[in-house]
């Protein structure tokens, strides 16, 4: 049972990098808008990361 | 199988008549080219989306089912002032060393077609680096090249838009855009917090109802540990919820402060005891751990909170937009004879300026006309369906479209001085005044709270001179058991599923809380032009013979005049074949149309004129003195002789009595407030009554603007539910006044921005579909706010009595939210609408 003392802090830090990594996509603001890109993946697309590129939140 | 093609509710049009290739107008009649287009605007764009390779957008639209706006060649530098170096200044912010961003409102974004063509415009134009849109918001963020070698000014990016079909505008009200987005993040933020940190508590928690903390102390050293080990990680995990926590503590404090009873106090109250008796157990080594319980807690009310400030968000970006009625700027002229003109901003004008508004502008002054003859479609203004000719010294209003020829127009006012400008400042104040519309369930929150906070103390006072440990514990039970938060959450959570289903059925709710509020039974007051007629003119009836329809199809195709569409239409769906063989056209301003054939002058236009140059037929004179004062009448003649007679009418929506007769049934009022002529709405009135076996309770014609927002305002302040339909900027301030504004498909902006709903197609038939729908939702909200009280009833007693415990009050707890939850999303308040409607 000793394991348990490594894997539980390590599932807390694990899920800590998640916080994280949720912290930094809203501020990116990428959670701002949620019904356009459900109609964007309809497309069928060719090219589409290419030609449009993210464009970034104001500063 | 229903095989003909429904357009927008007035057009019917036959699959094998040729449409235009781009917007999908019926053309004139068959056997023509394809690609047929319907303008020249059109056929751009066609060319231009070829030519880029971005053909297959037609493709993905049919798909859709979508249909695209009309294409438009912009006029000679219309967007010229967004290159100035102010405007750049106001809506650009630097991105890059050579790149700009802008964020720009979008006029006819409708669909995931438009969503791909217009990220597209990079294709289009290789200065734009990047373009993202918000179909939510109508917006769409672009990133184009501003400095350097390939810079590309903003107006060329506006004019791409606008040929598109698009009407590019600079967002306004950024600020507080942003501060909204910000305020939305934050919330975010507390609630993917609160949920890992419920979820990983959650985990552990689940190990210990598994039996761990049933071990008895004392057995085993390293079991003793690894006990210790879990509770400790609950309560590492759970700190972080409490910061998520945080806005229910300030909720809480202003509440005591201003001695309000508001849900944030029992919660707060709960969260608080609940961590710090679980705080001192974890100390002591016991049980009796709240943090699955607090962590869970605060996640689920987060959600519920967040839920709600969304929908108020959508709801006050309303009154910001109202200034997208007028144009921006306007074409002065700036010396007599009309040879210097300048494009200036509306903002520049002052009285006593002379401006030019050419033929399809909008009148942006209110004025009186220098020179020039035209006709003028008030409809957004006054309600009125039918244009009104103007000229020479008879006065003009702002908001006014010229359908004719150009005029030259002598400014009185401009800007925030002009009449439309005070209408829509009444509009805004109309929806400040309106009250805070406060749910039951809320208000019945607040008191349940003091019930709860009682309960809690009694069971406490109850039970603490035997053990105080036992009446912390019991009080505690009552407090989370108590939590009202599936009560909190069974109000926004039914309004939020409600607004989501029925935007999918193309209706969107914007304040949410409206929907409570249209489930009473309440007045309905509806507009005439645009809500029960048609809204544009339609040959009803014709006599005479048919042997001049070819020259008229082929005069009347190339007018803009309401009446002459209306005549195209009619005999392009007749079939008739154009016949050009005529010369020396004119158009007759405010009159009709004169051309010259080898026959004899043709003259076709209102009887006025025609009979002025031309003797009717017996059978014209008698249809003639048979008209009725509500009907449009054009005549046709050629050689002297006016052989043919049109008659047109603004006709009933087919839809519209049996709509009104449900709406009847279902307990509500019927008004009808119009700005149209007394005897046209009393007719409409008088077939609609008939025809649905109903009764109006009032019906007034001729209304000013004013006077609707006065009427309405009067029935507002009487009644507990006021209803306003309507669609035109003249309604705006009697919509902003009503309990609740319904603005139907094809709405002016202004119109649409106050009101509460939209109904996103045209006719009595969807605001049956929103009131049954709205019903329905309430009927949701009063089940789901009786379930979580009779839960809270049946848990506080057993609790006080001391036989629950609090691990059982906490399993139940997230329990009975789930089951809101679960009950508030799967009741089909607006889908079952639509499906009872096609059943029927």
């Amino acid at each position: 049972m000793s394991v348990l003392f490594v894997v539980v802090p390590l599932a807390l830090l694990a899920s800590g990098a998640a916080v994280v990594a949720f912290i930094w996509a809203v501020r990116r603001g990428q959670l701002d808008d949620l019904t356009t890109p459900a109609h964007r993946m309809l497309e069928d697309d060719e090219s589409g990361r290419a030609s449009t590129p993210e464009v970034p939140p104001p500063a | 199988m229903n095989t003909r093609l429904v357009t927008d509710g007035a057009h019917v049009a036959e699959p094998s008549a040729v449409v235009c290739a781009h917007c999908g107008q019926p053309g004139p009649a068959e056997g023509e080219a394809l690609p047929w287009f319907c303008c020249a605007g059109c056929r751009a764009v066609h060319a231009v989306l070829a030519g880029a390779g971005l053909g297959e957008y037609y493709a993905f639209r049919d798909r859709l089912g979508a249909r695209g706006s009309r294409g438009r060649e912009p006029a000679e530098s219309e967007f010229s002032e967004v290159d100035a170096p102010a405007f750049q200044r106001l809506y650009c912010d630097s991105v890059g060393e050579h790149t700009d961003r802008a964020e720009l409102e979008l006029g006819g974004l409708t669909c995931a077609a438009c969503v791909w063509l217009v990220e597209r415009l990079p294709r289009l134009e290789p200065a734009v680096v990047g373009a993202r849109v918000d179909l939510g918001r109508g917006r769409v963020a672009i990133e184009f090249v501003a400095r350097g070698p390939d810079r590309v000014p903003l107006s060329r990016i506006f004019e791409l838009l606008s040929r598109l079909g698009y009407s590019p505008r600079p967002a306004r009200g950024l600020a507080a855009d942003r501060q909204r987005k910000l305020e939305l993040r934050r919330l975010l933020l507390r609630i993917g917090v609160a949920a890992a940190s419920a979820g990983n508590v959650m985990l552990i928690a689940w190990a210990l109802y598994g039996g761990a903390d049933q071990t008895p102390s004392g057995a085993d050293a390293e079991v003793e540990a690894t006990l210790r080990l879990f509770h400790v990680a609950t309560w590492l995990a759970s700190l972080p919820a409490l910061w998520a926590a945080g806005l229910f503590f300030r909720g809480a404090l202003s509440s005591l402060r201003t001695r309000a009873p508001h849900m944030d106090l029992p919660i707060a109250l709960g969260i608080t005891t609940a961590f710090v008796w679980g705080t001192v157990s974890l100390w002591r080594g016991g049980q009796g751990l709240y943090f699955d319980t607090i962590t869970t807690l605060i996640f689920l009310l987060l959600i519920g909170r967040y839920l709600d400030v969304r929908q108020r968000a959508r709801a006050s970006q309303a009154a910001e937009l109202l200034n997208a009625v007028l144009p921006g700027q306007a074409k002065r002229l700036s010396s007599l004879d009309g040879t210097q003109l300048e494009s200036v901003a509306i903002e520049r004008i002052v009285a006593g300026d002379l401006v030019l508004v050419k033929s399809g502008e909008t009148v942006p002054v209110d004025g009186v006309v220098e020179a020039g003859v035209s006709t003028l479609d008030l409809s957004l203004m006054s309600g009125e369906s039918k244009p009104v000719s103007v000229g020479p010294e008879e006065p003009v209003l702002a908001g006014a479209l010229n359908l004719g020829s150009d005029l030259r127009i002598r400014v009185n006012q401009a800007g925030a001085e002009t009449r439309v400008a005070k209408l829509l400042d009444a509009v805004e104040r109309a929806a400040l005044e309106r009250a805070p519309l406060l749910g039951w369930a809320n208000r019945l929150a607040g008191r349940f709270t003091w019930v709860v906070l009682g309960c809690a103390l009694a069971v406490f006072l109850l039970w603490a001179p035997g053990s105080l440990e036992l009446g912390l514990s019991h009080a505690l039970s009552v407090l989370i058991v108590a939590c009202p938060c599936a009560l909190g959450m069974a109000t926004p959570l039914a309004l939020s599923a409600a607004t989501t289903q029925a935007a999918k059925s193309g209706i969107l709710v914007f304040g949410a809380a409206s929907l409570e509020r249209l489930a009473l039974p309440s007045r309905i007051v509806l507009d005439k032009t645009g809500t029960l007629t048609a809204g544009h003119l339609e040959v009803a009836r014709r006599v005479g013979p048919e042997d001049l329809d070819g020259l008229l199809l082929s005069l009347e195709g190339g007018t803009h005049h309401p009446v002459g569409r209306a005549m195209a239409g009619y005999l392009a769906a007749l079939g008739t074949q154009a016949d050009a063989t005529y010369f020396d056209a004119r158009e007759v301003l405010g009159a009709g149309l004169r051309a010259e054939t080898t026959a004899g002058p043709v003259l076709v236009g209102s009887p006025g004129f025609v009979l002025g140059a031309a003797q009717p037929t017996p059978e014209v004179r008698e249809a003639l003195s048979k008209a009725a004062a509500t009907e449009s009448v054009v005549l046709a003649a050629r050689a002297g002789v006016a052989s043919a007679a049109f008659f047109l009418t603004d006709s009933v929506r087919p839809d519209a009595a049996a709509s009104l007769r449900r709406l009847a049934e279902l307990g509500h009022e019927l008004c009808i407030l119009s700005g149209d002529r007394a005897e046209s709405v009393e007719h409409v009135a008088a077939t609609l009554a008939r025809e649905a076996g109903i009764r109006f309770a009032e019906v007034l014609a001729e209304v000013s603007p004013e006077q609707k927002l006065a009427r309405v305002k009067d029935w507002a302040s009487t009644r507990s539910s006021v209803v306003m339909v309507g669609d035109g900027v003249n309604d705006a301030g009697a919509l902003a006044a009503a309990h609740v504004g319904v603005a139907v498909g094809g709405a002016a902006e202004a119109a649409r921005l106050s009101a509460d709903v939209y109904l996103g197609r045209s006719g009595v038939s969807e605001l049956t579909r929103l009131m049954a729908g709205a019903r329905r939702t309430l009927r949701t909200i009063q089940r789901g706010v009786g379930f979580s009280l009779g839960y809270n009833a049946i848990g506080i007693g057993l609790a006080a009595a001391g036989l629950l415990s609090p691990l059982v009050a906490a399993i139940l707890m997230p329990v009975s939210s789930l089951t809101v939850v679960t009950h508030a999303f799967r009741s089909r308040s607006f889908r079952s609408a639509l499906s009872s409607e096609a059943r029927s």
